[in-house]
């Protein structure tokens, strides 16, 4: 489709009046139209059927497919040749997932060893702004959070599982109040809330838009303080490892600061090991840390574990897109929430700023290709955020409620309460990921999967708040179930699903070069040779 | 803020000792990343709230060195950089500090019992000079002893927990670990908010089950 040229950014800006009104194209009445146009997961492009594997012909994105079907770098001599430690549960994984799995698995007497590619909290959970939801005010009802759940993905979620997590909501509350998480409180000491686009009640809990950070910074020092707890940093998982049965057993670890390999041999293994925004699915800047690259999807893949909806990725409606040294930095819809509107190039409102998060984005794209965007010279196109109508309404909103994006801001040389913030689209989060039940159990026996890698609770589309729920909710469950697990075949480990897997690949054709997993995106010049 | 077109002009840093020309008008992470440099062990997040990519940085024609995070600082002609290893970890300070919330202990003794340190604080400003978030966190160590932990710990609101005040430190207090274990105690030993509350009892009672 051919892309329309928007008006020049310093045009734009010199347009912008704050005391102008904004007036408002027609409401789009076919969302399923726009999304269809105008959203990258619709794209006739945006998928091609897996060749081998458990998902054979299941559709994936064409980057995440090549990735999948990758060989691996780890062979017998290598797994030979490591050092060898033994634990009760392996966590792979340290962001909100990992480390609510492994406080909970830990409890009754279970060794655990989390292990993480980077650093304990080092994850997308400590950026999370908007919130957390759960449904706790007089007026809303799990059972409304549980279908604005369903209908935000398309139905396309587990119902089991929504309705575990919309459950699990409240307590999940209480646990993290008892690590000692703070959330900001209305004038009457109730826990302060605040709606998320797509939804019909106010549902999201926070604490400034801090809400990862404060969430992240007791969770890993609850992970400090447990005696039954210990953390390997640096220390990416690169392959599964199985017994003669085929159940997982064990993960082979790299030592990014010995650039040794380690064999952990345990009962079992939760993988909570996040996204892949930093694969930059159809060139999109992304929200995501530096560590997002879709490890364990790899991994979980190879060892013959189910995925779904694999063709499904959530692009945030608004990253900031200028200055171009911050593209792809989210702002929170927290901002929305509050009251900010979407205007085009001309001044005018497109779309209700709180439909879900996917037609938001459509409408943004659709804003730009038709000409109603803004463009810089090296052609990337956007739309403004009206914060300084949202502050002329509210003054002092911005300090109170959201001093993350004040620095931001302030990082950026923008001054947002006289002048719009220009954002497009970035990717955000993976709707998709391993196919998990109620205990968290994926179709390999031993293998756990808890957060973003899993899959089945937002269906094709997420709703702001729900993934902070969804990695306490599963990670409590995951460590619960792991803990509890005892395995009945042998525990000789070894690399044997990786033969299978390589067969798989010479017999269909795909031999290439590329490997996986990634571990960290390309431009960060990670080499695991001589690293 | 207007937008200024930029033909990637060079600027000359020091990096760890070695002098480098890199991209301009870039973080220093990316910076570096454009430069081909191997950077993933200390860049995470990238909108300064991991702290894993802190640093130490002398500017052109300064002589202080002050503290940063590498993600939230442009790069500038002349500017020497430091990534300091986080071996805070390893340190006596951090290993020795280890507690439970749930304890028959008043939380005041418990803070005592826990960084005995802290009360040794020589009021150096070391730790307040050090912290990238612009976090007074010295006085946050002086009301922590007079047991305002409340007031101590509304002052980290912004603490992303890079330790760089625990480096500062010559009385091995480990502020932020002061700091967050007065707001986690705080937090734990208040009575939950009414709505929470009020909606865990009707989930007990097996209310509000879900339809499909």
């Amino acid at each position: 489709m051919a892309i329309a040229n928007g008006t020049p950014f310093n045009d734009a800006l010199l347009a912008y009046r704050l005391e102008l009104p904004r007036p408002q194209r027609p409401l789009t009445e076919d969302t399923q139209a726009l999304l269809h146009d105008y959203h990258p997961d619709y794209a006739s492009d945006s998928r091609v059927p897996l060749q081998i594997g458990v998902n054979r012909n299941d559709p994936c994105h064409p980057q995440l497919a090549a990735l999948l079907q990758s060989d691996s770098q780890s062979n017998e001599q290598l797994f030979e040749g490591a050092a060898h430690i033994e634990t009760d549960v392996l966590v792979i994984g340290a962001g909100g997932a990992g480390c609510s799995a492994a406080l909970i698995a830990a409890q009754h007497n279970t060794k655990v060893l989390i292990a993480t590619k980077t650093r304990v909290g080092d994850s997308n959970t400590v950026m999370a702004e908007g919130g957390i939801q759960a449904s706790i005010n007089a007026n809303d009802t799990p059972q409304a959070h549980f279908e604005e759940t369903l209908k935000a993905g398309h139905h396309a979620g587990n119902k089991r599982l929504v309705e575990q997590m919309v459950l699990d909501g409240p307590d999940v509350i209480r646990w993290l109040i008892k690590q000692g998480m703070q959330f900001d409180l209305d004038a009457q000491g109730d826990l302060a809330t605040r709606r998320a686009g797509g939804t019909s009640a106010d549902r999201v809990l926070y604490y400034r838009d801090y809400t990862g950070l404060e969430m992240m910074r007791v969770l890993r020092e609850a992970i400090r303080n447990h005696p039954q707890i210990n953390t390997a940093d640096n220390s990416p998982a690169v392959e599964l490892l199985t017994n003669d049965a085929g159940h997982c057993r064990g993960a082979l670890l790299y030592s990014i600061d010995r650039q040794q390999y380690t064999v952990v041999k345990a009962k079992s293994v939760i993988l909570a090991s996040g996204g892949l925004g930093r694969m930059h699915l159809n060139g999109f800047p992304t929200s995501n840390h530096v560590g997002a690259t879709g490890d364990g999807l790899v991994l979980a893949y190879r060892l013959g574990a189910k995925l779904q909806t694999l063709d499904s990725f959530q692009y945030h409606p608004t990253g900031l897109a200028w200055p171009q040294t911050l593209a792809g930095t989210l702002i929170t819809e927290g901002i929305r929430s509050a009251g900010a509107q979407l205007i085009n190039s001309a001044g005018e409102r497109f779309i209700d700023e709180l439909a879900p998060r996917d037609v938001v984005s459509a409408a943004i794209i659709r804003e730009c290709r038709e000409g109603r965007g803004i463009q810089l010279e090296s052609g990337r196109q956007g739309v403004w955020l009206d914060t300084p109508a949202l502050e002329q309404r509210q003054p002092g909103m911005l300090a109170q409620r959201f001093p993350k994006f004040l620095s931001l801001c302030d990082k950026a040389g923008i001054e947002p309460h006289r002048t719009p913030l220009f954002i497009c689209p970035t990717l955000h989060y993976q709707n998709g990921g391993v196919v998990i039940n109620e205990h968290c159990e994926t179709t390999v026996p031993g293998l756990y999967c808890a957060g973003e890698v899993s899959g089945g609770i937002h269906g094709r589309n997420r709703i702001m708040g729900n993934a902070l729920l969804e990695i306490i909710s599963f990670g409590r469950r995951a460590g619960a179930a792991a803990a509890a697990y005892q395995p009945t075949a042998g525990s000789e480990l070894s690399l044997a699903h990786l033969q299978r897997f390589r067969r798989e690949i010479e017999n269909s054709g795909l031999v290439s070069d590329k490997t996986g997993p990634l571990l960290f995106p390309h431009y960060a010049h990670f080499n695991r040779s001589t690293a | 803020m207007t937008q200024t077109a930029t033909p990637e002009p060079c600027a000359s840093i020091t990096v760890n000792g070695t002098a480098r020309s890199v991209a301009s008008g870039h973080s220093l992470i990316q910076a570096l990343w454009k430069s081909g440099d191997p950077l993933f062990k200390r860049a995470s997040c990238l909108e300064g709230v991991c702290g894993s990519c802190r640093i130490m940085v002398r500017y052109a024609g300064e002589s202080e060195v002050k503290t940063a995070l590498a993600c939230q600082t442009l790069v500038e002609t002349g500017m020497q950089v430091v990534f300091p290893q986080h071996l805070e970890a390893q340190s006596a300070a951090l290993q020795t500090h280890r507690y439970q919330l749930q304890s028959s202990t008043p939380v005041d003794q418990q803070l005592r019992d826990i960084f005995p340190q802290a009360i040794d604080c020589r009021h150096c400003h070391g730790c307040t000079v050090a912290c990238p978030k612009g976090i007074d966190v010295e006085k946050g160590i002086t009301l922590a002893n007079q047991n305002r932990l409340t007031e101590a710990g509304d002052l980290f609101v912004n603490c992303v927990m890079c330790d760089l005040c625990v480096t500062s430190c010559p009385e091995d207090i480990a502020p932020n670990y002061v700091a967050l274990f007065a707001r986690r105690s705080v937090t734990f030993n208040q009575p939950l908010p009414n709505n929470l509350a009020g909606r865990l009892q009707v989930l007990q009672r097996g209310e509000l089950k879900i339809k499909y």
